[in-house]
C-alpha cells in the first residue's frame, strides 16, 4: 500500500517556470537602455533649442524699435489686459466661451458708485469685452427720450488713428442686444443720429446687475492704444439723472485712458517665418513683456472627427497605451499648455537669467502636467545691453513618441520572445514531467504492494538519449535483474520438489522392498511417515509457488458461494468435534472464480480457526454482501492476535502455531499465504481482526460478486 | 463412516486386479530407464519378483541402441537422464517410431501438469510422477500389459460392461464410453471415474479417490487437478456434461443425470 507521506514540495514544472522568470531581465534591461537614450536625446534637443534661441536673438539684435513702442507718458498709464482668446466669443452676456478666463476681470468702482468689472481679450482683429455691473436697480433707455443719459449706460473712451479723442455709447432697453452710438462731448446726443454699428453688444439683465458682452474691431484703435471704459449709473426711473460715474482710468481730464497691453506685431511677422512645428518661440522685452509669439505647441484644434476615431479606439489598444505611458512618461492626448495669463508676460527664472545676459534652459512638466516642456532662452542684446530675450519651447513629444514606438516594439518583441520561450519551457518540463511521471507509474506498477514482481514489467521510453532514457534503462535492467531473481527464487520450490521427488523415491522404494522382506515394521512405518511430510511439506511450497499459474489456468466460472458454503460447512461439521454456526443471507450470493480455490480457502481459514479455537466454543461463519463485495467472516473464540502480529500473519512462512501446545511442527506457515494469494487472485483480499471482545479471531475475506447476469 | 468404506473398497478393488493378473506375464520383457542406479535397481528387483524379464538402461544412448535391436513389450522412462533433460521425450519419439504400439510409462520426478501434457502427447500410455510406490507400479505396470494384450488381440463383447446412465465402463480393457463415444483417459483418471461412479448420487471422499490413484503420496490439489482434466475431457465430447459435482469439504459426487 502506498503512504501518503510523499513530500509535496514544488513541482519540476514550476521550478522550470520559476528559473524562467530570469528571462524577465531582458525587457527590463531594453528599457533601461531606452531610458539612457532618452536622456541623451531630450539633452540633445535642449542644445538644438539653445542654439535656435541665440540664432533668433542673433536676428533680433538691435533691433530697439521692436521692443520700444510706447511713448514715455503712456508707460504710466494703467493697463488694460487683453488676452489672446482661443476662439471667437458669442456675444450673448453669457461667460461660458472664455473658458474661465474672466476669472481674470478686473475689479474697478467704489460704493456708491456703480461697481464693475471687465475682462478684455483679442482674437482674429477684434478685441472682445466681458463687462459686469452690479446695479440692483437699473434704469433703462426709454425710447421716448432722444437723450441717451438719462439712464444707466456704458461709455467707451478711445483714441483712434491720429490720436483723436472719440467717444461710444452703450445703451439698453433691457435683455437683449444692445444699441451704440457715436456722441458729442457732453455724452447726451448721437452725432450722426444713427446707431454705430462698430461696436456691438449684448446685455444680460438678472437680479445683481447687468452684463455686457461686447466687440469692436482692433483697428480703431490708433498707435497709442489708448482706452477706457466708465460706467454710468442711473437710479431714479422718474427724475432720471446721473447719480455715479465709475471709470478704468482715474481722471478724465488729462485725456489719458488706459493703455492696452498689446503684443508687437511687426517682431510677431518677423519671427513668424521661424515658426517650428511643435515648437514655440517667444519674444519678450526687459520687463518680461510678450512682445511675440510663433508656433504653437498645441497643435491639436478641436476635431470632432480625431474624436471619433478614439471613441473607436478598442479597450487593449488603450490599456497598452496607458502601459506605455506608464513606462515612458508620454501621452497619447494633445498637449495643452494654453496659459491665457502667460500670452501677456511671464516670470520664469529661465527668462530673468536671459534678461540679465545669461542663456539657459531648462526642462518643465506642461501646464496640464502630463507632458515635459524643454525650454531654451537667449538673451537679445544691442551693443552690451539687454533689450529682451527669446523663449523656444517645445515638447518632448518627439522624441517621446520615438521611444514609445520602440518601446511598443520591444514590449511586442519581448512578449512574444517571452511566451514562445514560455510555452517552450511549458511543453518542454510538461513532456518531462510527462516522462517521469510514467517512468514513476511504470516502475511503481512493476511490483505489488507486497513486493512481488509482476510477470510483464513494461518500461516505456528506454529508446530516449538523454538522462531520463539512462535512467528508464536502468530501471527496466534492474527490474529484469530483479524479475530474474524472483523466478530463481519462485523456481527454487519447484526445483526443490523435482530435485526431492528422486531421493524420495529412492528412500519409499527401498523401504517397500525392506516391508516386503518382513522389515521392522514400526520403524517402516515410521520412515514412511517422515517420507509422506517430507512430501507434503514440498508440495504445499511448489503449490504456494506456482498457485498464481495455476489459478490463471483455472477456468474462471460464476460460483454459487452459498450452496458451496453451506455444503462445505455441512461436510466439515460431521468431521469436526466442534459446532459450526453459519449465518447467510437468503438471496443466493454468486462470485467468479475457481471453485476448488475457494474451497482451498476455506480450508486453511478452517484449519487456523479449529486449531486457536477454545475447546468447547463454536465456530461462526457468515457470508455478508455489500454493494460490490461479499465479505466471508470466519470467527473463534480463542487466544487474541498480537497488533503487531497481525500485518505479518499473511506473509510466507509466517506460523503462529509455536504458541500451541498441540504444536508439532508440522506447520510450514503457508497455510494463511496461500489464502491471502487465493483472495487476490479473485480480486478481494484477507484481513484478520481481533474480536472487539477481546476473546477471539475474526478472518474476513472479501471476494468481488460477479458481474455477469445470474441466471 | 463412507469415506472408510470407500478406502476399503478401492483397496480390495486394486488386490483383487493384482492377483488375477500374475499368471499372464511370465513372459513379459519391460525395459527400464533410469540414471539413479538405486532407483533402477529397486524398479528391476520389484518387476522380477513378478516375473518378468528385465533390462535396465542409465543412459538414453544405450537404452536407444539395445532397445533399436530388441524391442521390449514395455518400456519405464525416466525424462530426465544425466545431462539430458528432455532424454526421457526423445527417446519415447525414438522407439515409437520403431513400434507405434509400445507401451511407454514415465515414471519421473517432473510432475508439472505441462510435462505430463507433453508425455501423454508424445503417445506415452501413462505418466507416473515420483515418489511411487512398488506394488501401485507392478499393478500400473500390469493393467498396461493386459491392455497391449487386449489391443493386439481384441475379443469382442466377451467382457461384461457396467453401465451407470449414459457412462459405460469396461473394466477389463480399461474403457470409459459416455453416450457411446470412447474417452481418451489415463489409467489414473479411468480408475478415478471407476470409484467416483461406483455408487452413483453418494459423495466420495478426497481420501478414497486419493486411493484409487495408486500413487505414492497423493494432496487434495492432486484430485483437483485430475477432476478438472477428467471433467475436460468429457466436455470435449459433450459440452452439456454436468455429472461430476463437488462436494466442497468432502470430496466429489457423481450425479446421475436424467
Amino acid at each position: 500500500m502506498k503512504l501518503g507521506s510523499r513530500i509535496i514540495g514544488p513541482r519540476l514544472g514550476s521550478k522550470l517556470l520559476l528559473t524562467g522568470c530570469v528571462l524577465l531581465l531582458i525587457p527590463w534591461l531594453g528599457l533601461q537602455s531606452l531610458r539612457a537614450m532618452q536622456q541623451f536625446l531630450t539633452a540633445g534637443q535642449a542644445e538644438a533649442q539653445r542654439l535656435t534661441a541665440s540664432g533668433i536673438a542673433t536676428l533680433l539684435h538691435g533691433r530697439r524699435e521692436l521692443f520700444d513702442d510706447n511713448p514715455s507718458p503712456a508707460n504710466q498709464l494703467a493697463e488694460l489686459p487683453l488676452y489672446p482668446l482661443p476662439g471667437r466669443i458669442l456675444l450673448d452676456g453669457f461667460a461660458e466661451d472664455w473658458q474661465g478666463l474672466e476669472r481674470h476681470s478686473k475689479r474697478y468702482g467704489t460704493a456708491p458708485g456703480p461697481t464693475f468689472s471687465l475682462i478684455l481679450g483679442t482674437s482674429e482683429e477684434r478685441i472682445y469685452g466681458l463687462l459686469k455691473v452690479h446695479d440692483t436697480s437699473p434704469v433703462y433707455r426709454h425710447p421716448a427720450y432722444l437723450r441717451l443719459d438719462n439712464s444707466d449706460h456704458v461709455r467707451f473712451y478711445f483714441k483712434g488713428a491720429g490720436n483723436s479723442e472719440e467717444r461710444l455709447l452703450i445703451t439698453f432697453e433691457g435683455s437683449g442686444k444692445t444699441t451704440a452710438y457715436t456722441v458729442d462731448e457732453d455724452w447726451r446726443i448721437a452725432t450722426p443720429g444713427k446707431p454705430d454699428y462698430r461696436l456691438q453688444g449684448h446685455v444680460d439683465i438678472d437680479e445683481q446687475g447687468y452684463s455686457i458682452e461686447f466687440s469692436l474691431p482692433l483697428s480703431i484703435l490708433g498707435e497709442q492704444r489708448q482706452l477706457g471704459l466708465a460706467v454710468v449709473d442711473v437710479d431714479d426711473p422718474q427724475q432720471r439723472t446721473i447719480t455715479h460715474i465709475s471709470r478704468t482710468f482715474p481722471h478724465i481730464n488729462q485725456g489719458h485712458y488706459n493703455r492696452v497691453l498689446i503684443r508687437s506685431v511687426a517682431t510677431e511677422a518677423l519671427i513668424q517665418g521661424l515658426q517650428k512645428e511643435e515648437a514655440q518661440i517667444w519674444v519678450f522685452d526687459r520687463s518680461l513683456n510678450v512682445r511675440a509669439i510663433a508656433g504653437g505647441l498645441d497643435n491639436q484644434r478641436e476635431d470632432y472627427l480625431n474624436t471619433e476615431q478614439q471613441r473607436a479606439t478598442p479597450l487593449w489598444q488603450s490599456l497598452i497605451d496607458a502601459l506605455l505611458g506608464k513606462l515612458v512618461g508620454a501621452s497619447p492626448e494633445g498637449l495643452k499648455d494654453f496659459n491665457p495669463l502667460q500670452t501677456l508676460s511671464r516670470d520664469d527664472a529661465l527668462l530673468h537669467a536671459a534678461i540679465s545676459g545669461v542663456g539657459s534652459s531648462q526642462r518643465r512638466p506642461s501646464l496640464d502636467g502630463r507632458h515635459e516642456i524643454i525650454a531654451a532662452a537667449q538673451p537679445i542684446f544691442a551693443g552690451d545691453t539687454v533689450i529682451g530675450a527669446v523663449l523656444i519651447e517645445q515638447s518632448t513629444a518627439t522624441i517621446l513618441s520615438l521611444q514609445r514606438q520602440s518601446l511598443q516594439q520591444i514590449a511586442l518583441l519581448s512578449l512574444l520572445s517571452l511566451s514562445v520561450i514560455v510555452i517552450v519551457l511549458l511543453l518542454f518540463s510538461a513532456r518531462l514531467t510527462w516522462r517521469i511521471t510514467r517512468l514513476g507509474s511504470d516502475t511503481e506498477k512493476a511490483s505489488d504492494e507486497w513486493g512481488r514482481m509482476q510477470q510483464r514489467v513494461h518500461i516505456r521510453g528506454i529508446y530516449a538519449g538523454d538522462e531520463i532514457g539512462d535512467l528508464s534503462r536502468n530501471i527496466e535492467q534492474l527490474l529484469a535483474r530483479l524479475h530474474r531473481y524472483q523466478q530463481f527464487l519462485s523456481a527454487i520450490p519447484r526445483t526443490l520438489r523435482h530435485e526431492i521427488n528422486n531421493p524420495l523415491n529412492t528412500a519409499s522404494t527401498s523401504l517397500e522392498h525392506l516391508q516386503s522382506q518382513g522389515g521392522d515394521t514400526i520403524y517402516i512405518d515410521s520412515a514412511q511417515r517422515g517420507l509422506q511430510r517430507i512430501s507434503a511439506i514440498v508440495d504445499s511450497l511448489a503449490e504456494a509457488a506456482c498457485l498464481e499459474d495455476a489459478l490463471s489456468s483455472d477456468e474462471i466460472m460464476p460460483i454459487n458461494l452459498s450452496t458451496l458454503l453451506s455444503t462445505y460447512v455441512k461436510n466439515q461439521r460431521s468431521g469436526y468435534p466442534l459446532d459450526i454456526e453459519l449465518t447467510m443471507p437468503k438471496e443466493d450470493v454468486w462470485i467468479e472464480g475457481s471453485d476448488i480455490h475457494i474451497e482451498q480457502l476455506l480450508d486453511k481459514l478452517f484449519d487456523n480457526a479449529v486449531d486457536f479455537a477454545t475447546q468447547g466454543t463454536n465456530l461462526e461463519i457468515e457470508l455478508a454482501v455489500e454493494k460490490t463485495h461479499c465479505l466471508i467472516r470466519i470467527k473463534n473464540e480463542g487466544p487474541p492476535l498480537a497488533e503487531a502480529e497481525i500485518p505479518e500473519l499473511f506473509q510466507l512462512f509466517h506460523s503462529r502455531r509455536h504458541s500451541l501446545p498441540t504444536h508439532s511442527g508440522e506447520h510450514l506457515g503457508l497455510g494463511l499465504y496461500i489464502a491471502r494469494l487465493i483472495c487476490e487472485r479473485h480480486g478481494g483480499d484477507l484481513k484478520a481482526e481481533n474480536l472487539p471482545s477481546h476473546d477471539g479471531v475474526v478472518f474476513i475475506a472479501t471476494l468481488p460478486l460477479t458481474t455477469l447476469v445470474q441466471q | 463412516m463412507t469415506a472408510n468404506r470407500d478406502l476399503i473398497q478401492a483397496k480390495r478393488y486394486a488386490r483383487d486386479k493384482a492377483s488375477t493378473r500374475r499368471e499372464i506375464h511370465l513372459s513379459y520383457k519391460i525395459a527400464i530407464v533410469e540414471d539413479d542406479p538405486d532407483q533402477r535397481h529397486n524398479y528391476a528387483t520389484a518387476l522380477e519378483k513378478q516375473g518378468y524379464q528385465i533390462s535396465t538402461y542409465a543412459d538414453r544412448a544405450s537404452a536407444r541402441d539395445a532397445m533399436t535391436h530388441a524391442i521390449p513389450d514395455l518400456v519405464v522412462l525416466d525424462i530426465i537422464l544425466g545431462n539430458e533433460v528432455d532424454a526421457g521425450f526423445q527417446l519415447c519419439r525414438e522407439l515409437l517410431a520403431i513400434d507405434d504400439r509400445l507401451p511407454v510409462l514415465f515414471l519421473t520426478e517432473r510432475v508439472d501438469e505441462i510435462d505430463k501434457i507433453s508425455g501423454l502427447r508424445l503417445g506415452a500410455w501413462d505418466y507416473q510422477p515420483k515418489p511411487v510406490s512398488l506394488s501401485f507400479l507392478v499393478e500400473r505396470i500390469a493393467s498396461l500389459l493386459r491392455l497391449k494384450a487386449l489391443r493386439e488381440n481384441p475379443a469382442p463383447n466377451t467382457h461384461h460392461t457396467r453401465k451407470t446412465g449414459h457412462l459405460s465402463i469396461d473394466e477389463e480393457a480399461m474403457q470409459i464410453h459416455w453416450r457411446g463415444q470412447l474417452l481418451e483417459l489415463t489409467i489414473t483418471e479411468f480408475r478415478l471415474i471407476a470409484a467416483l461412479a461406483r455408487r452413483p448420487g453418494y459423495p466420495v471422499a478426497y481420501e478414497a479417490l486419493m486411493q484409487a490413484t495408486i500413487q505414492q503420496f497423493v494432496t487434495r490439489n492432486t484430485i483437483n487437478t485430475h477432476m478438472r482434466n477428467i471433467r475436460r475431457k468429457f466436455c470435449n465430447i459433450d459440452s452439456r456434461f454436468n455429472c461430476i459435482n463437488n462436494e466442497y469439504g468432502h470430496g466429489y459426487r457423481w450425479v446421475q443425470d436424467d
